[in-house]
């Protein structure tokens, strides 16, 4: 079978190209470009469930050549931008007829998957941040799609922050390239876990360790680095919202700094409690600033810096166990706590931005107060709006409940019994702030009839009902058994770096080259 | 030592950024600082009389030529990253300049004054 690796990439990018040539009137070949390519990226990532893969791009053997290299955490990674991907491209076909030029945002769109499926699947680190940087100027782009003056400053706050973000991690990757003269990931990995090449070069590694660190925690939009972000996402179109929200924040910021982090440098507990301090950090402030806001997405967004808090909080707890030492299993579970709230983080906020964008683009509304009375005009936007605003705020049977369940277990196992009470008080506040909410929608008094401009359409409708039925699904991961299937492969791939140090000799032998280019290049 | 010419640049750009008011001058920071990455990057492969990395008739060799080119990789790396700069300066422009065509100010402060003007 040949390999597929390379068509996640290839797709979402000629895809782009050929959407720039389409004219600007033939917005129907432009949706059924779109569609199709998301559809296939779908379709890939299914096929490519469980597992693993490797591809040499141009048949340069590995340390020497860029590779892609697909493990558990990839996968995880690909099935999250393909769900979000399709569901954004599908809910746009009505939603950006608003907007004119609907070519370019899809090309835009379909060069920022590129861009996350390459940092997904790249197993090399400068590579990975031409990938990173493809994504992220494509979201700068769609950020201030809309060219009103709220739009572009967000986009241009966004840039000037973020280009600096980019150049601390290239920063980072000169350093370390610098040092160990490589930058494929397996073999820095292998080259840094066999210690320094001289002894004073430790603190280098642990200071280009933490630029990195810092331009990820950037791009997540974690607490202190969270500023772009709510403006941002308020003002952007709402599919752009829940693209950025679902997927770019955590593949470009999340997933890379999971995978610099545990396998590159290998975790040390001095980062694991930098990532706890960001994450409870983060997680306290958007509740509480999400709370007292009073525009819907402006208050989306802040919940979203408090969801990526769960996920690196659950991050550090158990790096700070694996790297006491201690037993295994309390940092397993709060490694998949993290995955799991990946996963759900990556379902109910782009819902919940889709729903936003639904009732903005019918009635005109942005603002919580006047939402009143818009459930009895809107079914199938307020119902969707409720899944997703449970599952964000952990009700029982909801994904959500669940991984924030594991969080905190973990951290009460892990001994951090002020930390668990931190993550649960949280919870409630989140909890509370999205039944106000959700109150306003169902039951609030209408002060004046919403007017209803014109009836969701069939496309926007599909979009919802099949993240709402994912939401709903993402509850199955809880089951030991699907658990295994989907989320350990995730947990393993970040656990065990012996594992991909290794794969660095397989992967070699499984794609054996006809000639071998080695001869010419010494170094 | 001449990692010193890097940091100075990374930090003139830092303090371009946070201290200007001007939009054009905040970009212009952003550049210096992604200059200094790429001379950071650059002297990483740099090596004292080093020949340019080029197979000739002298250093034929795989090993001759390795002891004598500097390093190319970071030659490689930085013409990628030229480029990302590129198109990150490019799109900031445009969007200052369509900034400018709302506000007709590069100012910042300006700037938020006319937003909360419009907003109350």
């Amino acid at each position: 079978m040949t390999n597929l690796l390379p068509l996640m990439v290839a797709i979402p990018l000629a895809a782009g190209f050929v959407l720039a040539l389409i004219p600007r009137t033939g917005t129907r070949t432009c949706n059924a470009v779109a569609c199709g390519a998301s559809a296939a990226i779908l379709v890939i990532a299914l096929l490519l469930f469980g597992k693993t893969d490797a591809y040499q791009m141009g048949g340069w053997e590995i340390p020497i050549g860029i590779n892609l290299s697909l493990d558990g955490l990839s996968w995880l990674m690909l099935i999250i931008i393909a769900v979000v991907g399709f569901a954004v491209t599908l809910f746009s076909f009505a939603y950006m007829d608003t907007y004119t030029s609907k070519n370019r945002y899809y090309c835009i769109l379909m060069l920022m998957v590129a861009g996350m499926n390459g940092t997904a699947l790249s197993g090399d680190i400068f590579n990975r941040f031409v990938y990173v940087e493809i994504a992220v100027i494509a979201s700068y782009i769609l950020v201030g799609f809309g060219c009103e003056a709220d739009e572009l400053e967000a986009a241009l706050k966004y840039a000037v922050l973020g280009a600096i973000a980019s150049a601390l991690t290239l920063f980072g990757v000169a350093i370390l390239y610098a040092l160990y003269g490589t930058v494929n990931i397996a073999h820095l990995a292998e080259k840094i876990s066999s210690g320094p090449p001289v002894a004073a070069a430790a603190s280098s590694v642990f200071f280009a360790a933490v630029v990195m660190l810092a331009g990820f925690t950037y791009k997540s939009a974690a607490v202190p680095l969270h500023i772009w972000q709510p403006d941002a996402f308020s003002t952007a179109p709402a599919t752009v919202s829940a693209a950025l929200s679902g997927a770019l924040i955590q593949i470009v910021g999340i997933y890379a700094m999971i995978r610099t982090m545990f396998i590159v440098f290998g975790i040390t507990a001095s980062i694991g409690w930098i990532l706890l301090c960001i994450g409870m950090l983060s997680m306290a402030f958007g509740a509480v600033a999400g709370a007292k806001q009073s525009e819907l997405r402006r208050m989306l967004s802040y919940h979203s810096i408090s969801q990526i808090g769960y996920i690196l909080a659950g991050l550090g707890i158990g790096s700070i166990v694996i790297a006491s030492g201690e037993d295994s299993p309390v940092a397993a579970l709060a490694i998949i706590g993290a995955l799991f709230h990946m996963v759900n983080h990556a379902v109910f906020q782009p819902l919940l931005f889709l729903t936003a964008g639904s009732i903005e683009s019918s009635t005109k509304i942005r603002q919580i107060k006047n939402l009143a009375g818009v459930a009895r005009k809107k079914p199938l936007t307020s119902a969707a709006s409720l899944i997703a605003s449970c599952s964000i705020a952990g009700v029982p049977p909801f994904g959500g409940f669940f991984s924030k369940m594991m969080i905190i277990i973990a951290s009460a196992l892990a001994g951090y019994y002020l930390i668990a009470i931190t993550v649960v008080a949280i919870s409630i506040v989140t909890l509370v702030a999205f039944m106000r909410f959700q109150y306003k929608m169902f039951f609030g008094q209408e002060i004046e009839p919403a007017k209803i401009e014109k009836k969701t359409p069939i496309s926007m409708k599909v979009a919802m009902a099949a993240l709402s039925v994912i939401c709903i699904a993402t509850s199955l991961l809880a089951i030991p058994a699907v658990r295994s299937a989907v989320l350990e492969p995730a947990k393993e791939a970040i656990v065990d770096r012996e594992s991909y140090i290794n794969r660095l000799n397989t992967d070699n032998q499984s794609t054996a080259n006809p000639t071998n280019y080695k001869t010419e290049t010494g170094k | 030592m001449v990692y010193i010419l890097a940091t100075i640049l990374l930090i003139v750009g830092l303090f371009g950024v946070f201290t200007q008011k001007n939009l054009i001058k905040i970009i212009i920071s952003v550049s210096i600082i992604e200059s200094a990455v790429n001379v950071f990057l650059i002297l990483v492969g740099y090596r004292s009389g080093g020949i340019a990395p080029l197979m000739t008739e002298q250093h034929s060799q795989a090993e001759v030529f390795a002891l004598h080119s500097v390093d190319p990789l970071p030659q490689a790396m930085i013409l990628t990253s030229i480029v990302i700069s590129l198109s990150i300066l490019a799109l900031m422009v445009a969007i200052s300049l369509r900034l400018y065509h709302v506000y007709g100010t590069y100012d910042i402060t300006e700037i938020r004054k006319a937003r909360l003007n419009s907003k109350s």
